[in-house]
């Protein structure tokens, strides 16, 4: 089957759909978005953990190459903001500010009367507020704050450790709890029930279960341009929405594309399709932002798992040591794979389920070129290569002795790390007093013994223009190939220096206005 | 942040025991026993008692409070989950019964030290020589905790006919193992048993847990 486009946007998370809306409203251009998972409404979602995991990418077992970091990654219409649990961080300027001094990047402007690259309005404040209305970030209420975030803040409190309240994209939440594997009821602002609706409504056509193969270029050498896609439709399983089109090889053509798949598939996509790489800088600089999890059993019944899974979290040791922690909770089959052990100490401690309490340290990692996604054509899989750097394991060791010492703060009498190492005399990270947070500083993080999890892949295809890292100049092309955008986590040049959705959604909107204003340099 | 998919790959596991499975053990291995297991897919008769061994370590079915879950839920989950007996999975299936086989941890197995050096070369960006001490090293620690196992537990030969005390503390072994593969076969075994256990609602009524959220929760 051939296809006609004006614009190809390949991916619908928290980019694509955003891109989708933007350009779909101001410009009459003819527009697909293409995802590789299904379309789930609210309606079909599961609230069980294995029944969620056709919303993930691997089924919910994506993992780094050696299987010791589960990287968690949204795989359906509306992507990571399907599935995540709706935490907002606006753009941290001074991480832009950084990158325009560090990695050459231009424009980008903080200030709301700016008009970037002559567009009137056009300037990050104006895109972040448009992704705040529509997605109506905002904070929940305090009676929404349930007790495991409670006792976060307690634990801070007397610690000395600051402590906010997040903000959410979420709209009259019921507080089920089960943000982690999609909303049932429609209350989490995703861009899948915002922009993409939105999108849909003004003409764009989505097209899930897409499986693009390769970009199609035209040219050699320096001449090379993006000229359409290749792929195919999949069969929809019998929860999705059907497809307009049926299964099959599909080619489309089109006079720009637009990739916004995330960290981990974009730079797949551009080594599949063959794009130019000749720094070996693609997929190079992969950020995860690790987190560890810190388990709390308290002395008193909770119900954890009920409310808004996260309404506190800490920035407190950002500036100076580049983490967070954030107030999350996880329900049983999680749970279980977190508490270290098994058979009856392990059953004991589950037991104690209705006890516990959570949070987790997410660090933002450095960029080291290491570090990285790479395409596997024998498998036809990415692969995720990564490891801590002793620099950020140091930096771990603290984040997770002082949060031992906020759980403890938090009443907890016991604390656990999910970790099989045995520290100081400790046989496990299981501690029985404060005292012995301490011992963190034994923690060596070997893989497969201490559980690190990932769900912030960033930084693949990196925006860069006079860097030796920059695949893509300020405006998000390829320096490579002409009608090739990647606009996504993919294009931070390192960390965005929080939970990335809004910084991305920002980006998108202030990227797909740029395009509509700019439409003659695609020769759309 | 924090993922909630649990923590295992069965891709990753599936991976792992591939390797594990690689004829080059044979060699130097000079087990018939374990030449026929390279040689032959195992049955699920073969694979399946180590499992069901398995299942009965990582869950405590005679706690007073465990529910009405038997080993039989759990294999009928882990079928309908992650099944055993499509031929994709049988690098799956010889992982347990390589695993089975409790004198094969002391051994020098070269799939394994092959794999460790891969990752050493891809992760870690190391050379040949330093890549050749880490590996000496991890089979000097593995050894030493072999030995200290064997002191306590004495000479076993299969891991689903020793001693329940012996089980626990050779199935510990593999996740304080040096090498990644051992240990990603401990977090990989207890991830998709617990998985496979705790996504029952009986498991939810034990541990406190209320599982799907009804609206009228909130009137």
């Amino acid at each position: 089957m051939k296809l006609n486009a004006d614009i190809v946007i390949i991916g619908s998370g928290a980019a694509g759909g955003v891109l989708a809306a933007t350009l779909a409203k101001k410009t009459d251009k003819k527009i697909l978005l293409l995802e590789k998972g299904g379309f789930y409404e609210g309606a079909t979602i599961v609230q069980e953990e294995l029944g969620a995991r056709h919303l993930f990418a691997d089924r919910g077992t994506r993992g780094t190459k050696d299987g010791s970091i589960a990287v968690r990654g949204g795989e359906c219409v509306g992507g990571g903001t399907t599935v995540n649990v709706a935490l907002c961080f606006n753009p941290v300027e001074s991480v832009w500010e950084k990158w325009k001094s560090e990695y050459g990047i231009n424009q980008f402007s903080f200030d709301s009367t700016a008009n970037d690259y002559g567009i009137s309005g056009l300037n990050m404040p104006n895109s972040l507020q448009h992704v705040r209305e529509r997605i109506n970030i905002h904070e929940p209420p305090d009676d929404m704050v349930n007790d495991n975030n409670r006792l976060f803040s307690e634990g801070c409190q007397a610690e000395g450790v600051s402590f906010k309240k997040f903000e959410l994209n979420m709209k009259n939440c019921i507080g089920c709890g089960f943000c982690t594997v999609g909303c049932k009821y429609d209350r989490k602002m995703s861009t899948m029930i915002t922009y993409i609706a939105d999108a849909i409504q003004n003409g764009v056509e989505v097209i899930h279960n897409f499986d693009v193969e390769k970009i199609i270029f035209s040219g050699k050498n320096d001449n090379q341009k993006a000229t359409g896609i290749q792929g195919k439709i999949l069969d929809a399983d019998e929860k999705s929405l059907p497809n307009k089109y049926p299964s099959g090889t599909v080619t489309i053509s089109a006079g720009l594309i637009i990739v916004a798949a995330g960290a981990v598939e974009s730079p797949s996509l551009l080594f599949r399709s063959k794009h130019p790489n000749p720094n070996d800088t693609l997929g190079r600089g992969l950020i995860i932002h690790p987190s560890l999890p810190i388990i709390g059993i308290q002395e008193q019944e909770l119900v954890n798992y009920r409310g808004i899974t996260g309404s506190m979290y800490s920035d407190h040791f950002y500036e100076s040591h580049g983490f967070y922690y954030e107030c999350l909770f996880g329900h049983p089959i999680y749970a279980a794979g977190m508490v270290p052990g098994f058979g009856l100490p392990h059953f004991d401690m589950i037991l104690k389920y209705p006890q516990i309490n959570g949070f987790g340290v997410m660090l933002v990692d450095t960029p080291v070129k290491k570090n990285r996604v790479v395409w596997n054509a024998y498998a036809q899989k990415p692969e995720i290569i990564y490891r801590l750097t002793e620099e950020d394991k140091k930096r771990l060791r603290i984040a997770a002795e002082k949060g031992v010492e906020i759980m403890f703060g938090s009443g907890a009498s016991e604390v656990l790390l999910p970790s099989e190492e045995s520290i100081g005399p400790l046989n496990r990270p299981h501690f029985k007093q404060k005292s012995e947070a301490k011992y963190c500083n034994d923690l060596t993080f070997r893989p497969h013994q201490t559980q690190i999890t990932s769900a912030h892949c960033q930084a693949t295809v990196s925006m860069g223009e006079d860097h030796e890292m920059g695949i893509l100049n300020s405006r998000c092309e390829s320096k490579y190939v002409k009608n090739l955008m990647v606009c996504d986590s993919s294009s931070f040049p390192s960390s965005c220096g929080a939970n990335p959705m809004v910084s991305i959604m920002t980006m998108a909107r202030y990227q797909g206005k740029r395009v509509a204003g700019e439409l003659a340099r695609y020769g759309l | 942040m924090l993922s909630d998919s649990g923590h295992f790959s069965r891709r990753n596991f599936l991976k792992a025991i591939t390797i594990l499975g690689l004829s080059s053990c044979t060699p130097f291995l000079p087990k018939t026993r374990f030449i026929h297991l390279l040689t032959n897919d195992p049955h699920p008769d073969h694979y399946n008692p180590i499992l069901r061994s398995l299942i009965n370590l990582v869950l405590p079915f005679d706690h007073v409070r465990f529910p009405a879950i038997t080993p039989d839920t759990v294999l009928k989950n882990i079928e309908i989950h992650f099944p055993l007996t499509e031929e994709r999975q049988e690098p799956f299936q010889r992982a347990f019964v390589l695993f089975n086989d409790i004198q094969l941890f002391k051994e020098r197995l070269p799939a394994i030290l092959d794999e460790e050096a891969k990752l050493f070369r891809e992760f870690e960006g190391l050379g040949k020589n330093d890549i050749n001490l880490k590996i000496e090293e991890f089979m000097q620690h593995d050894r030493t905790l072999f030995n200290e196992f064997e002191q306590k537990h004495g000479h076993h030969g299969s891991f689903k006919d020793a001693p329940k005390a012996a089980q626990a503390d050779y199935f510990y072994l593999w996740s304080q193992s040096r090498f990644n593969i051992r240990r990603m076969f401990f977090n990989s075994a207890k991830g998709v048993i617990n998985a496979c256990s705790y996504c029952q609602e009986e498991m939810w009524d034990v541990m406190g847990y209320a599982g799907y959220f009804d609206p009228k929760e909130n009137q």
